[in-house]
């Protein structure tokens, strides 16, 4: 029977690429907060607050799940999931 | 019984997959005028005989047939317990488990179409509140008991994930399985409400659920099951995982 | 030895994250979530000033705070499983730790934001836009507990199995299942807390 292995050592750019997809998110997130609490329901606001949703979403995608090492259909499938979930929440509460 | 024979009886049994669907579909669907059904929990009896029953002389003979038509269903899910055997070609719990909710179930829809049809031949014989009572009664039958076809459905889901020999059925269409088998479970809330995504015709309980039911999963492993059964016997048993 | 065919090879690649049956399955998740929204939506249609009313009643802060917790947490799981990939065991060891207690940090303030409802009378009965607010929440809060204890379970066997790919597989899926949990939230909380809401 072959050998266990473990990939090989993370490199620092690997911890840094994360701590700083985190400063991106936490950042969002308080932005999206901000626009929601003072922009009296316009429908730009909730565009805007679930198209910053998507893109939090895509950047966990990629950088924490690493989608883009994944058999090559995952990425598109759950890109489509973020998508189809973006514009339906957008549509629903736009309508 | 000689291989021929063996391989003949699977290949009919197998289509009475897509007969369910298709006779089903026309009997209980279209003649019982249940796409979807009346949403009997804010429905009086009299509303229920002028809006329902009393109007549409198609819903008795739908019924009727359709009571005919739900062993199709049994016949089915034997065929596909037969299926789901272990490497050594032993079926297992979940292959039985799988056979009652499927045998369950066939006996639910032949059970709940003939009482729908009590309510249809007798509309204009007796009090519209028996009609309510007896209607809604076989609704709570036929959805409450949801719980047969969930079984028969994690049973099958995981068969189909956990046998990694097998290459009957992909992995997803298990998961999926698994996953329409539990989304029936909000069905419970379907006596308490009158309005909203959980009563009997509502968005998630009625076109949700068993939209997905039907292309997801009974849609799906008919696909599959029909591929299975056209294979030669010796590839069967392959596909069935089974040691050489 | 049987024919049996060899399963697939992402499960025995070091470099896939995670299996493929984890992906299959979190997809599948991530739909049913998808439908759920959907029917919310719908049901906010059909009463939008029961919805706007709810809506109003609930607490932004905490909403706040929770998808910084999972945010943060999320990272901590991804840092373990770079620290397990580069055999620095003590490094994953206390990144999980950190991922639980930042999860435990959310569960908390989720069953404190429960409790101020109930005792103001607000319960899953109260509206048509409360059964769906305690529903998806819930369903959001079982999804992440199982998601805490996963993670435990992988902290208490990193000594012991931190070299084998085995193990690594199992890591990686528990903490793809994490980022599951995380992304759910991401959607959760704009839809309930942020949109519409004043």
């Amino acid at each position: 029977m072959a050998g266990n292995q473990t990939k090989s050592g993370q490199t620092k750019s690997g911890e840094t690429v994360l701590r700083r997809v985190w400063l991106a998110l936490a950042a969002l997130t308080l932005t999206s907060t901000l626009i929601a609490e003072t922009a009296h329901h316009s429908a730009y606001s909730v565009i805007i607050i679930f198209a910053i949703a998507a893109l939090k979403a895509e950047l966990v995608l990629t950088n924490y799940m690493e989608a883009r090492k994944a058999e090559p259909h995952w990425i598109w499938m759950y890109r489509g999931w973020i998508v189809v979930v973006t514009v339906m929440l957008i549509a629903g509460y736009l309508v | 019984m000689e291989e021929s024979s063996k391989l003949a009886v699977n290949r009919w049994l197998a289509w009475t997959g897509p007969a369910f669907v298709v006779f089903a579909t026309l009997t209980w669907g279209v003649m019982g005028h249940n796409i979807p059904p009346p949403n009997m929990m804010a429905m009086t009896g009299e509303q229920l005989v002028s809006e329902y029953y009393g109007k549409y002389p198609s819903i008795a003979p739908g019924m009727v047939a359709s009571a005919s038509v739900g062993y199709f269903y049994a016949t089915w899910s034997a065929l596909l317990a037969s299926l789901l055997r272990d490497e050594n070609g032993h079926l297992s719990a979940l292959s039985l488990i799988e056979l009652a909710g499927g045998l369950l179930t066939g006996w639910l829809f032949a059970l709940c179409g003939m009482m729908w049809a009590t309510c249809a031949v007798l509309v204009h014989q007796v009090d519209p509140g028996i009609i309510k009572a007896l209607h809604t009664m076989t609704w709570f039958i036929f959805d409450c008991t949801y719980g047969m076809t969930t079984i028969q459905m994690v049973a099958l889901g995981l068969y189909t994930v956990l046998n990694k020999k097998q290459t009957m059925f992909p992995a997803w269409a298990g998961w999926t399985t698994i996953a329409i088998g539990l989304g029936f479970i909000p069905l419970v809330i379907m006596p308490f409400v009158t309005d909203g995504p959980f009563t009997v015709p509502g968005l998630w309980n009625f076109w949700i659920v068993f939209g997905a039911w039907l292309l997801l999963f009974f849609g799906v492993y008919n696909y599959y099951v029909l591929k299975h059964v056209y294979l030669s016997a010796e590839d069967q048993k392959k596909a069935a995982g089974l040691k050489a | 030895m049987s024919d049996a065919p060899p399963g697939n090879p992402a499960d025995r690649d070091p470099l896939h994250p995670g299996t493929s049956g984890i992906w299959t399955f979190l997809f599948i998740d991530m739909a049913v979530f998808g439908l759920l929204f959907l029917v919310y939506l719908s049901e906010r249609n059909r009463l939008p000033e029961v919805y706007r009313l709810g809506q109003a009643q609930l607490t932004p802060l905490a909403g706040l705070a929770g998808t910084l917790l999972l945010l943060t947490s999320s990272w901590a799981v991804a840092s373990a499983i770079h620290a397990l990939r580069a055999d620095q065991r003590k490094a994953a060891t206390f990144r999980l730790t950190l991922g639980i207690v930042l999860g435990l940090g959310f569960v908390a303030n989720k069953l404190w934001e429960y409790h101020l409802k109930i005792e103001h009378g607000i319960g899953p009965l109260s509206s048509g836009f409360f059964t769906f607010y305690f529903l998806i929440t819930g369903l959001h809060l079982v999804h992440l507990t199982v998601g805490l204890g996963l993670i435990a379970k992988c902290r208490q066997r990193l000594a012991a199995e931190a070299g084998e790919l085995s193990f690594q597989k199992l890591l990686e899926n528990v903490g793809l299942f994490w980022h599951f949990v995380d992304i759910l939230w991401l959607f959760i909380f704009p839809m309930l807390y942020l949109a519409g809401a004043r």
